[in-house]
């Protein structure tokens, strides 16, 4: 069972006086990580995503007693949030993607919003960039209508160790290489951990896939390729 | 210290009507037994609190706290005795300026205290929960709290009145789109500015709260924010294709077909092949 998220929120926050991370934490995204793929995964993703880096949810028992005189207070740093570098170009080599990436956000009806045209790729804006903790996440459409096959049609290709380069609006290229890659029924789809704003540095490479089912909501899985930092 | 601030220290020493067992709502799952309390130095500079030591018990909490800022920590759960004093003194040996008794902090609370003047302009303590709640993919929540030496207020956002009638030491707040806003605070009911326009960046998954403070009278009105971070949620889904690629069909036909296939059987079978 995955912790409620708002823990990983409020421990992130206090996470220099909470000691080490628990053993629970990890046993606990062993579950989430594999979560039955439809088809077609191979490797894995790196675990704990979300929790990692902040979230213990196990830890040494304070030795401090919950009282005034002489408790330790502590100041929680005011970090603003630093300089982001959006991602502005995926290159991917084995698959002959070159696409743009365009900004994204979150549709009406609360789910991603993925470019219209299916040649642009959609960076979930307010999550991670490439140079920042977390899963930078990109999007794109399968296929559409009078426009054929997406930038990511061929997603579920790709195989573990496959490069992926990204370049930076300021011009610089992040290299990763593939480490996982799976189709998850759209139920199944980690989804806590795809968009991990904290812990490693990934990227999220997302389309749809498995059985197109227009009754049932279009495509009943996702495609997600993950990848590491070369 | 000369005798004329001391007298002026004891004329602000505050009796505050603290409850004896004052217990800041606990926020959702967190740390077994930490709590995050912020403190807003909101009185402002010439009201005889320019310099202040913060303590909570024996425990020095803020040195040499200034006007206009703002401290974040993680304290253990457990019951406080609040007390701002003047510069250099102590629990021990003096008299606060503002003290709060009695204040039950559980774990998992997440709270702002603010030393800041009332809308007489007396010098108080405020205790505010901070909501903490989850937003949703693409939101950003803004909260407003009035602990200025001033009249009611009214909000106005873009424009438009967004909150209003809004007194110390009251607080109103919303869920909206993350994005840039123009903010201004006006007199209740009337378009005279008292504090503003200023550019409000609401990001996503925050609870950016701002602070009205200051003085009316002394015509020191300003704006103080206070971000809580962390708050956001994953979207529904990631939804990408619309199908079109495949069986070589347009999705709406590759649909109908599906549709018919799944909906009827025998004669609905045959209906979805003619079609397909």
């Amino acid at each position: 069972m995955r912790r409620p998220r708002p823990a990983v929120v409020v421990l992130a926050l206090s996470l220099t006086a909470l000691g080490t991370a628990g053993v629970v934490t990890g046993a606990t995204l062993v579950a989430a990580g594999s979560a039955p793929g439809v088809d077609g995964s191979v490797g894995a993703r790196p675990l704990g995503l979300a929790t990692a880096a902040a979230a213990p949810s196990t830890r040494t028992p304070s030795t401090t007693p919950a009282n005034v005189v002489g408790a330790p207070f502590r100041e929680l740093p005011q970090t603003p949030p630093g300089p982001v570098v959006p991602p502005v170009r995926v290159s991917i080599p084995s698959l002959g993607v070159r696409s743009d990436v365009v900004p994204t956000g979150v549709d009406r009806d609360g789910t991603t919003q993925i470019p219209e045209d299916v040649d642009v790729l959609g960076w979930y804006r307010y999550g991670p960039a490439p140079r920042d903790s977390g899963s930078t996440v990109i999007v794109g459409h399968r296929d559409g209508r009078g426009q054929g096959r997406g930038a990511l049609y061929a997603l579920g290709a790709l195989s573990v160790g496959d490069p992926i380069r990204v370049t930076l609006a300021d011009g610089s290229r992040v290299d990763y290489r593939v480490v996982a890659r799976e189709v998850l029924d759209k139920q199944a789809v980690p989804l806590e951990d795809i968009f991990a704003r904290s812990g490693g540095r990934v990227l999220s490479l997302i389309s749809c896939g498995g059985v197109y089912d227009r009754a049932r909501g279009g495509y009943q899985a996702n495609v997600l390729v993950t990848a590491v930092p070369v | 210290m000369t005798s004329a601030s001391r007298t002026r220290r004891a004329a602000l020493l505050v009796a505050l009507a603290v409850p004896s067992a004052l217990v800041l709502a606990a926020g959702p799952a967190q740390a077994a037994d930490a709590a995050t309390v912020s403190v807003l130095h909101a009185i402002p500079t010439g009201s005889g609190a320019d310099v202040v030591d913060v303590y909570a018990g024996d425990a020095l909490l803020i040195d040499n706290f200034t006007p206009g800022t703002l401290k974040t920590l993680e304290v253990p759960a457990g019951t406080y005795d609040l007390g701002v004093y003047a510069d250099g003194e102590t629990p021990a040996a003096d008299t606060p300026v503002l003290e709060a008794k009695g204040v039950a902090v559980p774990a998992g609370a997440n709270a702002t205290v603010t030393a800041n003047l009332t809308a007489a302009g007396a010098p108080a303590l405020n205790v505010f929960i901070n909501d903490t709640s989850k937003t949703a993919a693409g939101q950003a929540r803004v909260t407003v709290r009035h602990i200025a030496a001033a009249p009611a207020v009214d909000v106005r956002v873009n424009g438009n009145v967004a909150f209003s009638d809004l007194t110390n030491p009251n607080e109103v707040k919303t869920d909206l789109a993350a994005a840039s806003y123009q903010a201004d605070v006006v007199l209740a009911g009337t378009d005279t500015v008292a504090i503003g326009p200023a550019t409000l960046d609401l990001a996503e998954g925050t609870n950016t709260i701002v602070y009205a403070w200051g003085s009316a009278e002394a015509g020191n009105l300003a704006l103080a924010t206070q971000v809580i971070s962390g708050l956001h949620s994953t979207p529904a889904a990631v939804d990408a294709g619309d199908g079109s690629s495949q069986s070589g069909l347009p999705g709406w036909v590759l649909g109908v077909a599906v549709l018919a296939a799944v909906g009827a059987a025998g004669a609905g079978a045959r209906l979805a092949t003619t079609r397909a």
